[in-house]
């Protein structure tokens, strides 16, 4: 098992934290030579979780195809055998925790940005600097946690963690935010 | 006005009276042109600011804004607005609405699900929603004001080119007329009385 993983993460394209375009296009069309083209456009995670379906146990497989960016901070996944899963799952638990603390302070201090003393260490600045900032906190657990594991199945974890992280970081399009922005602000319905 | 002039005493003090009306009326309807023509550009001054405002809100949402194309939650259902709230004004004649205040359904946002840009997001929707529902209450007021105004500057000019000389036209007409008749009939009388003079110095 581990020379397949082995296979497949050697055979995987390399990730680092950028959000240029180029990045984004040679590790998306990397990724999706594995896709089978007949199943058309399909999400990087769901390539990579089809691909490393074919070399993990069943067990192995139903676990990785449950890690879920939305969800890693549930109690299940803090509880699970993996040391990556379990420790950036309460790690991403905690941090949660800390921008909530985070907003409600803001919400209590209006105007005062950045000023919150007892929780998270983040930089004040725009809201997708700030969302970036975050993002690369929990890159940089995932590289701490998972240091030594390179062709295992917690360096497959890593790989779909910190590929969920791009996926997320690279899915902040200016163009597709504008929009969404602009129809949101509509007041026509309101017959004015 | 009265379409047929009469050359009489009664009709020239009647169109006496009518000219003084005319003339009272006249700076009520100047005064009232010069108030709108003044809360008009007002309101387009006030128009030009809130889109100002609006584009300077959406440079600095555009730097980002990328943020938002997140699919994690529905912008469009957190910030629903409840209630516009509005106040009557009168404004030389015209009746518009004054904005209050933009009120938004209490919609409460897990702090810990929702990712740190969502607060930010609700904040720029909230402000533009406003800023965007008070430019169309205005255009709407100016709407209403500029047909107002139109009717003033028709009634002003309607006073000032055609009634008010017409009044003054009449009534010298009229003046000119009674004028011949009086100069007429003292005319007659000195001759009667002249006649009535030669007849008793013949006899």
């Amino acid at each position: 098992m581990t020379g397949n993983l082995e296979y497949l993460m050697s055979s995987l394209p390399d990730l680092s934290f950028q959000n240029e375009e180029d990045t984004e296009e040679k590790v998306t069309s990397l990724l999706k030579k594995y896709a089978d083209a007949s199943e058309g456009e399909t999400s990087l995670v769901a390539i990579l979780n089809n691909e490393a379906a074919k070399f993990l146990s069943p067990n192995e497989s139903q676990l990785f195809q449950e890690i879920n960016l939305e969800k890693i901070h549930n109690n299940t996944f803090q509880k699970r055998k993996s040391k990556v899963l379990s420790e950036f799952s309460s790690y991403v638990f905690k941090l949660k925790k800390q921008v909530e603390q985070l907003r409600l302070f803001r919400k209590s201090n209006e105007n005062q940005r950045g000023e919150n003393k007892k929780g998270i260490q983040i930089t004040p600045g725009n809201p997708l600097e700030e969302e970036k900032q975050l993002i690369k906190f929990q890159w940089e657990k995932i590289e701490a946690i998972s240091t030594g594991h390179y062709a295992d199945f917690e360096a497959l974890i890593s790989y779909k963690l910190k590929l969920m992280l791009l996926v997320r970081l690279w899915s902040f399009k200016a163009e597709k935010g504008f929009g969404i922005f602009e129809k949101s602000i509509n007041i026509e319905e309101y017959g004015r | 006005m009265a379409d047929k002039i009469l050359m009489n005493k009664n009709f020239l003090a009647a169109l006496k009276i009518e000219l003084k009306e005319y003339k009272t009326a006249l700076p009520v309807f100047e005064m009232k042109e010069q108030q709108l023509k003044g809360v008009v550009q007002e309101i387009e001054n006030d128009i030009v600011r809130l889109q100002q405002s609006i584009e300077e809100t959406n440079t600095k949402t555009k730097e980002w804004v990328g943020v938002m194309a997140e699919k994690t939650i529905d912008l469009s259902e957190i910030v629903k607005v409840d209630s516009a709230i509005t106040e009557k004004q009168e404004i030389a004649g015209a009746t518009i609405d004054v904005f209050v205040d933009l009120k938004f359904e209490e919609i409460e946002i897990d702090l810990f699900e929702t990712p740190l840009w969502v607060d930010a997001a609700i904040e720029v929707i909230k402000d533009q929603k406003t800023d965007l529902l008070m430019i169309a209450i205005k255009r709407k007021n100016i709407e209403l004001l500029r047909e107002e105004l139109a009717e003033a500057r028709r009634m002003k000019n309607a006073l000032k080119e055609v009634f008010i000389p017409e009044t003054i036209d009449n009534i010298r007409k009229i003046q000119i007329y009674l004028g011949d008749v009086e100069r007429l009939a003292i005319g007659c009388a000195k001759l009667v009385k002249k006649k009535k003079q030669d007849k008793g110095a013949s006899v």
